[in-house]
């Protein structure tokens, strides 16, 4: 039997129970959970026996049935659900009310339609009230969005034209700060043969920085990790792991240079920048400041300062690559150095720290050397220091 | 066993604290940490009530997946529960209906009641109670809290409640988000400036708890006089 068949069955069941409630004045808290019937004239509804087991006993005995003829019966719809049926006599003072499905329509069965008719017509008026309701909800979910998105892109924009404002001795306090947050236990002395090569590497490539008075300097930590970083201000940091790895002296020069030109395009600033101004954004709609100053001290942390968007990484490989080619050296080595470790150690998670977080490196490459065509063509010397001992010294 | 709980509310209404009389074997439910004291004959067991789909349900109302359940053992014994902040207990008694519960006001209940997470969509999104509401359905005692004390409030036909106020409704109230009536005419301006927002309009015949005070602008006031981390 379809399942249509056996629910007009059970609708027409004469004494099927619905399980609702009955509002009265006599009812203590004015309100108790009932079973209903319809009777061909009447709704009846008794006190649930749930309900009277959680009575006073001296309450229980107060407790009649409740009665509304149907004839004399005003429905309305409402509750929590706005599915709840409300039936209420001519003198408004009794209400039995139901939200099981079925006893809108056995309603409507035994009143011959009437009550159908009446439920009906509040329906409409709460659809129509519905209807504008969601209208009004979805232009104000649209604003919002848009704004949200106008707000987004209005802080990204805002953030680079406010930091060309900001001196770089606020760049210098920043890298300070998060300076003293590394851990400096593994770091190689200055007179250590990795610490000269890559101080080297940087004096020569200082010269041709887009901001020359820079003050950069490096340190050597040791560890197995392959990463470089640059902080706000021009302070550096290689780990070993990335020196071991390099095949040339160039492509650490390549590393460096790309580095390097983070600071120098001062894309840590902007990082914080955005991050404060993003939440400095949301926390004005929603009208507490209190998790900005959080923000605030947290921003030192270097990882925020040294995750960069996909955008300011092709940007520091074309500046970097610019700094290269200005300093007599294969733009291309910054290319070099990542797709060495792509080819050799790509299935090896951890590896590649320093290329993990950069944006797809055919791309890279691409750009790259896209760039270098544009540039006067010129002979590149090779980088004429000794990495070999340097690793040796590493051993 | 459906039965009622002999309990005492006391402190009220600022530190409220529950004191729950259980004969023996008889059981009473609530939220993880709300216990303060209890007979030695207690036993206590924490777990999902309701099964898993009901649990996921309370946790999006903003409480615990866990409850605990407290039992009288060999003979009768009392626990004593006291709510996570400030503010008021209230007692409802369940009677085959439900009650719906702003996030986290839910605090013990008896036995014969279920307390899980309703969908609120859209609604609830703009009127700031968040996403999911709390009902508690089935027939017992109920236990809810506020922050601040709280008002009883018993609407036959139309009631505004500021959003951030509402503990808890009963579910023949019908409600909607809206803007406030009457002040038409201000337009953004008053939308945004008023400080009043929008509103719940509460339709029907029920009652609405409201607390006398509301969390977030009190964080509001507080926060210049935090003190900041200096490094």
């Amino acid at each position: 039997m379809p399942w249509n068949v056996i629910k007009v069955d059970k609708m027409l069941d004469p004494n099927q129970q619905f399980r609702g409630g009955v509002f009265h004045h006599s009812i203590p808290d004015g309100r108790i959970g009932a079973d209903i019937r319809i009777s061909p004239s009447e709704i009846i509804a008794e006190p649930s026996a749930e309900a009277l087991s959680v009575m006073d006993p001296s309450e229980i005995a107060r407790m009649p049935r409740w009665v509304i003829p149907l004839s004399e019966c005003q429905v309305d719809l409402g509750g929590a659900s706005g599915r709840m049926v409300f039936c209420r006599n001519k003198e408004r003072d009794l209400t039995i009310f139901c939200e099981e499905r079925g006893f809108a329509a056995v309603l409507g069965d035994r009143s011959g339609g009437m009550l159908s008719e009446q439920l009906h017509l509040v329906k409409k008026r709460q659809a129509g009230e519905n209807h504008r309701f969601r209208f009004w909800l979805t232009v104000g979910a649209v604003a919002t969005l848009l704004l949200g998105v106008i707000g987004y892109y209005s802080v990204l924009a805002a953030a680079r034209l406010a930091i060309a404002a900001v001196p770089i001795s606020m760049d210098e306090k920043i890298g300070s700060m998060a300076m003293q947050t590394i851990e400096k236990e593994q770091k190689l002395a200055a007179d250590h043969p990795a610490t000269k090569f890559v101080t080297e590497i940087v004096d020569r490539l200082k010269p041709h920085a887009a901001i020359p008075e820079m003050n950069f300097k490096v340190i050597v930590i040791q560890s197995s990790e392959v990463n470089a970083f640059a902080l706000p201000g021009g302070q550096m940091v290689v780990y070993t792991g990335l020196l071991k790895k390099a095949e040339t002296g160039e492509q650490v020069a390549g590393v460096l240079a790309h580095e390097m030109s983070h600071a120098t395009l001062r894309h840590g600033l902007q990082r914080v920048s955005q991050s404060l101004g993003i939440v400095a954004a949301i926390q004005f709609l929603i009208g507490d400041a209190g998790g900005l100053l959080a923000l605030g001290s947290q921003a030192a942390q270097t990882s925020i300062l040294t995750s960069y968007s996909r955008q300011s990484e092709t940007e520091a490989d074309l500046e970097g690559a610019r700094m290269l080619h200005e300093a007599g050296l294969d733009p291309e080595s910054i290319s070099a150095f990542f797709d060495k470790l792509k080819k050799e150690d790509g299935d090896i998670p951890g590896v590649l720290v320093w290329v993990s977080s950069h944006p797809l490196h055919e791309q890279r490459i691409e750009s790259i050397a896209k760039f270098k065509s544009t540039l006067a063509k010129k002979e590149y010397g090779p980088l004429d220091l000794d990495l070999d001992t340097v690793r040796k010294s590493l051993q | 066993m459906v039965s009622t709980l002999n309990f005492e509310i006391t402190q009220r209404p600022d530190f409220s604290m529950l004191k729950v009389a259980l004969e023996a074997g008889q059981q009473v439910f609530a939220e993880p940490s709300a216990m303060a004291s209890m007979s030695p004959n207690l036993t206590l067991k924490a777990g999902l009530k309701g099964g898993a789909l009901k649990s996921l349900g309370r946790m999006f109302g903003g409480e615990s997946m866990i409850v605990n359940t407290f039992t009288a053992g060999n003979g009768p014994g009392e626990v004593v529960f006291a709510p996570g902040h400030i503010g008021d207990t209230q007692h409802y008694r369940l009677t085959g209906g439900s009650l719906m519960l702003q996030r986290g006001a839910y605090m013990a209940n008896s036995a014969g009641i279920e307390v899980t997470g309703k969908w609120q969509g859209a609604k609830g999104f703009f009127s700031g109670e968040g996403l999911v509401l709390l009902k508690a359905s089935g027939n017992g005692d109920l236990f809810f809290n506020s922050y601040g004390a709280i008002l009883e409030i018993n609407v036959s036909d139309d009631y505004v409640v500021d959003t951030g106020y509402i503990v808890a409704f009963e579910d023949t109230l019908q409600y909607r988000v809206r803007n406030l009536p009457g002040l038409r005419g201000g337009g953004f301006k008053r939308l945004f400036f008023s400080g009043e927002g929008l509103v719940c309009q509460f339709s029907g015949q029920g009652r609405v708890w409201v607390q006398t005070r509301y969390v977030s602008p009190f964080l509001s006031w507080v926060n210049p006089f935090r003190p900041t981390k200096n490094n």
